[in-house]
């Protein structure tokens, strides 16, 4: 039987240490994927995720079910990307090397790709990275939960707390950076 | 580029809506009529959905692990019962108090044993027990004096040692008592160790990895080398070879002149 997110939040808030191991089972690759988009680093990203989970565990008990777990858990890992965005403007980490070795690609490709795929893959990624890392953070964090997470407008308002126009205007001025940034102004 | 700018009211927010299909069905239907007509909303529309395809495209890398509790679910999982059961108290009682414990007890004990230990001419002797004989009143009295004062620090630090005991243990039974958050500190250690361990160990493999790129790499390098020499080599031969077809075309050459001149 499959139970919904708030069903194991009551029974992990009951003691059921097992069903708030569905709950990470169950989100901790969207919440993964979602630090990596914001931060863009996948250690920290990692690191993150982690900790979303340890604090959502922690204030499991004070969850009250108004808004949607996802939603809770999504708030929880936003601050802390946030918290790292912030921490990260005052002491930045240097970015790793621009050239990277082929042969370590290749080491962690997928069985069924291609070294060619993987290359391609590794430049398209690098692109829309440098790309999303020139949005400003609230440009991002809006595309990142429209575009890959599929939150509807007034969900990520909820979320980031600003109202819903905010949250549009946001996105189209990061969509129109992200299209100069992609050399997609000439279609 | 320049543009003519399409006065739709509030045509950012609207057109943005339109493209991720998160609009009303009334706006979208008036949007849709304008944007047959408006080439600058259509050509904007079709600019978006391309940088929307690229983005798409962009999967952020497979994290080093498959799930950060798995392996902590399969453990409290396991067959083991051991595994689960809960962390004594002492476990968080610092090294320190345990150890100046085990001292406490050992120093207990002697006292309780009326432990007797001598070095003298005669060598070691230790004695025990309270029916050994014992010394003179008055060297007793100086044995007494000259221990009161170690006694003393051995009960303070006894009560020292049990109120702090007492305190940890307290913290621990009141951090059990919150729902699901009895074994966490023990379960975040877990956790981070075996991070450590994946991360160690992918990083290991990534090494080898390259270690035999590398060596796949000096394969080829070698390989190609040892081409170009053959190849090198059977240039050179081919040029003797070449020659001494021609030196030989000569020598016959000259016979056959020789002959028809006879």
């Amino acid at each position: 039987m499959t139970w919904s997110d708030e069903e194991l939040v009551t029974r992990s808030i009951g003691g059921d240490a097992d069903s708030f191991n569905q709950l990470v089972l169950r989100w901790e690759r969207p919440i993964y994927a979602l630090a990596y988009r914001v931060i863009g680093r996948e250690e920290d990203a990692r690191d993150v995720c982690q900790e979303t989970f340890l604090r959502a565990f922690r204030a499991l008990s004070g969850f009250r079910g108004q808004a949607k777990f996802s939603s809770w858990l999504y708030r929880i890992a936003l601050n802390l990307c946030r918290d790292w965005v912030r921490r990260q403007r005052r002491t930045p980490v240097v970015p790793l090397p621009e050239d990277v070795d082929v042969m370590e690609l290749a080491a962690a490709r997928e069985p069924t790709e291609s070294i060619e795929d993987v290359i391609a893959r590794h430049d398209l990624t690098r692109v829309v990275e440098h790309a999303m890392a020139k949005l400003p953070e609230e440009q991002r964090t809006a595309i990142v939960l429209k575009e890959y997470h599929g939150l509807t407008f007034q969900e990520i308002a909820d979320l980031v707390g600003c109202p819903l126009s905010t949250v549009k205007t946001r996105l189209y001025q990061g969509l129109a950076v992200l299209r100069r940034e992609l050399g997609q102004s000439d279609q | 580029m320049s543009e003519i700018a399409c006065i739709y009211p509030d045509r950012d927010a609207v057109l943005v809506a339109y493209l991720y299909d998160d609009i009303e069905p009334a706006d979208r239907v008036a949007f849709e009529t304008h944007v047959t007509a408006c080439l600058p909303c259509r050509s904007e529309l079709a600019r978006l959905r391309s940088v929307r395809t690229t983005l798409a495209q962009w999967a952020p890398p497979e994290p080093a692990r498959t799930s950060f509790l798995s392996v902590e679910s399969r453990e409290s999982q396991g067959p083991n019962p051991e595994s689960r059961r809960p962390t004594a108290w002492w476990h968080n009682v610092p090294v320190w108090a345990q150890v100046a414990a085990a001292m406490l007890v050992l120093g207990a004990s002697a006292s309780i044993a009326n432990l007797d230990v001598r070095y003298n001419r005669s060598g070691l002797t230790i004695r025990t027990g309270w029916s050994a004989p014992g010394p003179a009143p008055a060297v007793t009295q100086a044995a007494q004096a000259g221990a009161a004062p170690w006694r003393a620090d051995l009960a303070a630090l006894q009560n020292q040692l049990r109120s702090e005991m007492r305190a940890q243990s307290a913290t621990v039974t009141a951090a059990s008592a919150v729902p699901a958050g009895g074994t966490l500190s023990d379960a975040e250690f877990r956790r981070r160790v075996r991070a450590l361990l994946d991360e160690s160990e992918k990083r290991q493999e990534t090494e080898l990895a390259l270690r035999i790129a590398q060596v796949q790499r000096d394969v080829n390098a070698q390989r190609q080398a040892d081409l170009t020499r053959i190849n090198q080599n059977l240039g050179y031969i081919q040029r003797d070879t070449y020659g001494e077809q021609l030196k030989q075309r000569e020598v016959v050459n000259y016979l056959l002149k020789v002959s028809q001149r006879q």
